[in-house]
């Protein structure tokens, strides 16, 4: 299995001159290709601040981070904006659509920076990833005009589109009630059955439960990582 | 992103914020329109000096008595008695730099033809003159020598004139005007002019031999000027010194205190002296507008700051995405350079008509030089690059994950 994500002795300190926060203290795990791997923890304990780092919108202050790899540590701002664009999917729990833009807009919005996906081709591709969310009627709604689960499907809509290897998800069930909230897994699992590697943080023990493996996280480093024996347990539930 | 992207995103960007977006471009199409329109009028007013000088005629230098000031001629208590015909008469002979010399009387007076009258400006002078001013007629003819030098009671008439004594299509060569007094017998009406510097009708003229205007309309002997015409536009400075040298031949010609009881002028003096004002109107002007440019670019920095926090979010989830901090910076470039060029592209329309209206108002030559526009046009852009780069650097120094977080 080769490894999407490799964290060696990440360490995230904020210091803003007079508070000096650290959020993340030698953290190391890997994630190979085609895992799907919760990050939970309490409030607090550094889940959003490691998604930031694996999804190369932050950098470690110390230890190294190799993406794909691919060592990010000495690359430049614009190198980063590239590698977000081809290998990374964002899902924000406030599903982070432009309010004002039809669904398919937004979708087709990552391609924008992607100079090798020809114009002409978005408007096909980003139709077609609507469609996988069942949501091909709904192309031309504005995110006001939809419900919670349908503006989060649009969002992982646009994450997937530009078929990257790895989706990173921050609470994307956060906002959504039980039944959005398992079709939105069923969504994510399905995606990682079909070989993409998911990483999830959440605080939802339901959440978790669906994922194989749960790096469980305190206060900036982690207290537990195990692969869960209760899997099969949870795909159970999952088809009742 | 291509180009068409970069349009299309600032286009509904600036669309969605219609009434805030018009009153940006509206202070750039202030700042465009006054500049255009200064320039227009600047060079029109330049334009008409010129034509002024040129119908002020051909190397001409004048005498005036008394002492000239910037205010006008300042005429102390028995200055008309320091110029008089017989100094017209010796200049003409003993000067050879100079090679025509009239003496000229003024009077305002009423005309009457018929059973219509008009006030005008009745001017005596010698045949000459006709050279100096480069005076033509539309019809009839100029006043012979003989006429003009003499006591005829033959007179030539400005268009102005024309139009207010007689019918429109009308005949007047040969018709007998009453001048104040005095009958006289029109045999010429005069090429137009047009208007003077200060707008006044240059047209608005009777010219009738000298003595004739002296003897028998004012009952005098004085005049109030002497205009000469210099041989050639290089022997200006020497012509004025001849002049002056001949002046101050004249005895009783220094007043008490030591000054000059006379003052030689030439026309270039004259015409660079309201070009420097024009100069300076222009430059006037053109500073005011200058400024409007000025505040409609900070209009547009202001806006763009705004929209910069406003969209927090969505520049941190273009980020998320995969711009970079150059595709960020872009895009609000080109919004701020859009806002600028529309307003551009309106205040060069709406600056045209400005110009015209002036035109036809001031009665000037207002040319909307194609140069202006460019420079408009240009400057429109360049206002636009200049104060949305600030707001776009902003924006693309914003931290992706903190940006995401922004309520
Ligand atoms: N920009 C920042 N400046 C200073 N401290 C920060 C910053 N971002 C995060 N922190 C601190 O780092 C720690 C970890 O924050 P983080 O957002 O990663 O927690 P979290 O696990 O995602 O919590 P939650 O479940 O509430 O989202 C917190 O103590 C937080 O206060
Ligand atoms: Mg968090």
């Amino acid at each position: 299995m080769k490894p999407v994500i490799q964290a060696e002795n990440l360490g995230r300190v904020f210091d803003n001159g007079t508070v000096r926060v650290e959020a993340l203290k030698d953290v190391n795990f890997t994630i190979g290709t085609g895992e799907l791997v919760a990050i939970t923890g309490s409030s607090g304990s550094g889940k959003s601040t490691l998604l930031g780092i694996l999804g190369c919108l932050d950098r470690p202050t110390s230890g190294n981070y190799i993406l794909d790899g691919v060592a990010v540590a000495g690359m430049q701002n614009r190198e980063l904006a590239a590698l977000r664009n081809r290998k990374i999917g964002f899902v924000f729990q406030s599903f982070q659509l432009l309010q004002r833009t039809s669904a398919l807009d937004n979708v087709e919005l990552p391609m924008l920076y992607n100079p090798s996906i020809p114009e002409g081709s978005r408007k096909k591709l980003a139709m077609e990833a609507l469609d996988r969310m069942g949501l091909s009627d709904r192309a031309l709604h504005k995110p006001s005009e939809l419900s919670g689960g349908q503006q989060q499907r649009v969002a992982i809509a646009r994450a997937l589109v530009s078929n990257p290897k790895l989706i990173l998800a921050d609470e994307p069930t956060g906002n959504l009630d039980s039944e959005s909230t398992a079709s939105v897994m069923e969504i994510l699992s399905g995606l990682n059955k079909s070989g993409t590697t998911v990483v999830i943080v959440t605080h939802e023990p339901d959440v978790a439960a669906r994922c194989r493996r749960v790096i469980s996280l305190r206060d900036g480093h982690i207290i537990t990582d195990q692969v869960q024996e209760s899997k099969i347990f949870a795909d159970a539930i999952r088809v009742t | 992103m291509t180009i068409k992207d970069l349009v299309k995103i600032s286009t509904t960007s600036l669309i969605r914020n219609g009434v805030r977006s018009w009153l940006t471009v509206l202070g750039v199409i202030i700042g465009v329109a006054s500049v255009i329109a200064m320039q227009a009028i600047g060079n029109g007013s330049d334009e008409s000096i010129k034509k002024e000088v040129r119908s002020m005629g051909v190397n001409v230098i004048m005498i005036f008595p008394g002492t000239f000031r910037m205010g006008g001629v300042a005429q102390s208590a028995g200055s008309m008695s320091v110029l008089e015909v017989e100094d017209a008469e010796k200049i003409k002979e003993t000067v050879k730099t100079v090679v025509a010399v009239s003496p000229i009387v003024q009077s305002g007076q009423q005309i009457v033809y018929q059973t219509n009258n008009w006030r005008s400006n009745v001017t005596g002078i010698w045949a000459d003159y006709f050279t100096i001013k480069a005076y033509k007629v539309s019809s009839g003819r100029l006043l012979t020598e003989r006429e003009a030098n003499g006591m005829s009671k033959n007179c030539l008439i400005g268009k102005t004139v024309y139009k207010k004594l007689f019918p429109a299509g009308s005949n007047p060569i040969g018709e007998t005007i009453r001048v104040g007094t005095v009958p006289m017998k029109i045999v010429g009406v005069l090429e137009a002019k047009g208007s003077g510097t200060f707008g006044q009708d240059q047209d608005d003229i009777i010219l009738a031999p000298l003595k004739t205007v002296q003897k028998r309309l004012l009952a005098t002997t004085f005049i109030q000027q002497i205009q000469v015409s210099a041989k050639s536009e290089a022997k200006m400075t020497q012509a004025m010194a001849d002049i002056r040298a001949y002046m101050l031949s004249k005895p009783n010609i220094i007043s008490s205190d030591g000054e000059e009881r006379f003052s030689i002028r030439s026309q270039s003096e004259l015409s660079s002296m309201l070009g420097s004002i024009s100069k300076v109107m222009i430059l006037l002007l053109s500073s005011i507008a200058a400024i409007s440019l000025l505040v409609g670019g900070i209009g547009i920095m202001n806006i763009m700051l705004v929209s910069v926090t406003e969209r927090t979010r969505e520049i941190g989830l273009r980020m998320a995405l995969g711009a970079t901090d150059r595709d960020v910076k872009i895009q609000f470039l080109a919004e701020s350079i859009m806002l600028s060029v529309w307003g551009g592209i309106l205040g060069i329309i709406f600056g045209y008509l400005i110009s015209l209206l002036a035109g036809s108002i001031l009665n000037w030559p207002v040319t909307v030089s194609s140069s202006s526009i460019l420079l408009a046009f240009t400057f429109s852009a360049v206002v636009g690059i200049f104060f949305g780069y600030y707001p776009a650097k902003k924006a693309s120094e914003l931290d992706p994950i903190e940006a995401l977080r922004y309520e």
